[in-house]
């Protein structure tokens, strides 16, 4: 009976948060270079994320100051944002395209993990034989985000 | 010819000229009330002239008249219909009721004590004034009740049980209480004990309980279907002679006297005035049909406030939504077991588990139609059918994350990511239940729980449909 108490203390908080854990907003410490993304080399990336349950949706920033609070990256929309067994998988096109572009097409992948509330920790890249580690903490949660940081043109220039 | 002429005139106009008769008014007709009058009964005892020569001689003259005068007063009132003992043994001679067994018996009984078989007297006359009290014999036909105590108490007497002997005949004394006995024709023991218990019976028994006893004397209130039995009785002692006048009806409270009078006994015709005054003074205050309030118990318009709570079981998100909100209804009291009713609800909508409604919505529902009620002293249940109406304020929904994020109609949100009803107003058949618990007096808890189902826009155009709601609130019954 205490095991099943325990088990339900813990699950039901889960279950109630776990379709909206990831929104806010979350940026590597480091400068990152993603291998074969001229735009993307020494820049701090930071993700606003949507969750609604199994999607995810967003804008990822590439900035070169560690608080992205000048307008000077570029951003990329997410695409195919999914949540699953507690890992996060998205895609997007990077500004200003690959270079050399791969046969697979121009796409940057991610594959992250949550660690607590406020960690996403895993691998960008465009190939599978040129995966970058990233870590990326939490710097917003899903009220603190406000319209600005969404505000990423097609062209992914606008911040 | 000018003779004619006046005669026409005057035919023409004689019946303008005569003052209109008035319409013959009707009184509105209530149902009659029965109410029985018991023989009046003269307690005026004096042992030593029971024993006469001539026994059928007078003697119950002045409990007549009171006995008529009751009945007089009675009659006097429209809504009353006076039931004399003659009425009664009639209505049971009518129903085969003819007094056959306890007369079989006293014949029975006379017999054996003639024979001095005084055990098998005894035995019979006991089954006779059992089957003489059973079918009221006391009040239908008093010598035959009096005669069964009078040879019960003589075969007693002569068994040695003299203590019976004195109960049956005080009995005898108290239904035909004027009873003149041959003088000569007992045995001298006899008559001393006749004459011990005739003084007993004035020092002892209760003669104001009409027929010895309350529940009896219900008891033949029921067996004669009367609603009231008046019971008049004369009593003497050495303070004077006195008429008391007894109305035995049930009440509130349990059955018991709703008038009880009494007047010093001066002659026949003031004490027939003072009968007619108490059973007059007891008609003022009865409850006569014409009296009586319209039947009016139950509230006819009732009202609620609740808080409430909707559930649509088809929707176009992926998970269920849930909606709240406060509801006002009325019903109308048509008949006690249907009434009208209208019913409405405001509504505001809550996000559902993935964000699929992208925007919250406001809705207006209003149901009316008629429902099947029972009303008990504890509160109301009712069943209400009818039909119902939902405007909702825009109602968009998405599984595209995008639309969720960035808002819908941004670059990444197009018209074809979102979903949309074709029409803001729905519309459908409405069933639910309610009851109302009473709280006090006339405020009532009302829980209430319903279902509806769209027909308006047909399917496939109608992805919201199913409504369940339930609602709590308080009610207030107006009159």
């Amino acid at each position: 009976m205490k095991v099943l108490v325990a088990t339900a203390a813990v699950l039901v908080p889960a279950a109630c948060t776990d379709t909206h854990v990831l929104s806010g907003s979350f940026r590597t410490p480091e400068p990152v270079t993603i291998a074969g993304v001229p735009e993307i080399k020494e820049r701090y990336i930071e993700l606003v994320l949507g969750h609604y349950g199994p999607d995810v949706a967003g804008i990822a920033w590439f900035c070169t100051d560690a608080d992205c609070s000048t307008a000077s990256g570029p951003c990329g929309h997410l695409e195919r944002g999914t949540w699953a067994g507690g890992t996060l998988r998205f895609s997007f096109t990077p500004p200003g395209g690959c270079n050399p572009v791969p046969e697979t097409g121009c796409s940057v992948k991610a594959r992250l993990t949550l660690f607590g509330d406020d960690s996403l920790e895993g691998d960008m890249f465009v190939r599978e034989d040129q995966k970058v580690p990233v870590t990326l903490s939490r710097k917003k949660h899903s009220g603190d985000v406000v319209r600005d940081d969404l505000e990423c043109d097609p062209e992914g220039t606008t911040k | 010819m000018r003779a004619f002429a006046a005669a026409l005139l005057v035919a023409v106009l004689a019946p303008s000229a005569l003052p209109a008769q008035p319409a013959p008014q009707t009184a509105p007709a209530f149902p009659k009330r029965r109410v029985a009058v018991l023989p009046a009964r003269d307690f005026r005892l004096d042992p030593e002239s029971l024993f006469v020569a001539d026994p059928r001689s007078g003697g119950a003259e002045d409990a007549q008249n009171l006995t008529a005068a009751a009945l007089a007063a009675l009659a006097a009132e429209p809504e009353v219909e006076p039931v004399s003992a003659s009425d009664f043994a009639r209505a049971r001679e009518a129903a085969g009721q003819k007094g056959i067994v306890a007369r079989g018996f006293l014949h029975l009984g006379m017999e054996l004590y003639r024979q001095i078989r005084l055990k098998d007297a005894i035995a019979a006359l006991e089954k006779g004034v059992d089957a003489a009290a059973s079918e009221f014999l006391d009040v239908a036909e008093p010598d035959l009740a009096s005669d069964l105590y009078l040879y019960l108490g003589l075969s007693y007497l002569e068994q040695g049980s003299a203590a019976l002997a004195h109960v049956a005949f005080k009995n005898m004394f108290f239904v035909t209480p004027q009873r003149r006995l041959k003088k000569g024709y007992f045995p001298a023991e006899a008559e001393t004990a006749i004459k011990a218990a005739a003084v007993d019976f004035q020092k002892t028994f209760a003669v104001d309980v009409p027929m010895g006893g309350i529940a009896r004397a219900l008891a033949f209130r029921k067996a004669a279907s009367v609603v009231a039995v008046v019971y008049v009785y004369l009593t003497g002692s050495a303070t004077g002679e006195r008429v008391e006048v007894r109305v035995l009806e049930p009440g509130e409270k349990g059955a018991g006297f709703s008038q009880s009078t009494g007047f010093a006994f001066r002659d026949r015709l003031s004490a027939a005035e003072g009968v007619g005054r108490a059973v007059s003074a007891w008609i003022a205050c009865a409850a006569l049909p014409s009296r009586e309030r319209p039947r009016h118990d139950l509230p006819r318009f009732l009202m609620d406030t609740s808080g409430g709570y909707a559930l649509f079981l088809r929707h176009p998100t992926r998970e269920p939504f849930h909606a709240a909100g406060f509801g006002v209804g009325f019903a109308w009291q048509v008949r006690e077991n249907l009434d009208t009713f209208a019913r409405v609800n405001l509504f505001t909508s809550f996000p559902d588990r993935y964000d699929d409604l992208v925007q919250g919505f406001t809705s207006v529902r209003m149901v009316a139609g008629v429902g099947y009620s029972g009303q008990w002293s504890w509160g109301r249940v009712f069943l209400h059918f009818g039909l119902e109406g939902h405007y909702l304020s825009d109602f968009v929904s998405s599984t595209n994350p995008d639309c969720k994020l960035f808002g819908v109609g941004t670059e990444w949100c197009g018209p074809g990511d979102v979903d949309r009803l074709k029409s803001r107003f729905l519309t459908g058949i409405n069933g639910s239940a309610k009851i109302d618990v009473v709280v006090g007096g006339p405020i009532y808890l009302a829980f209430q729980t319903g279902f509806a189902a769209y027909f308006y826009p047909l399917p496939p155009d109608s992805p919201l449909n199913y409504p369940f709601t339930a609602e709590l609130g308080l009610g207030y019954a107006f009159f």
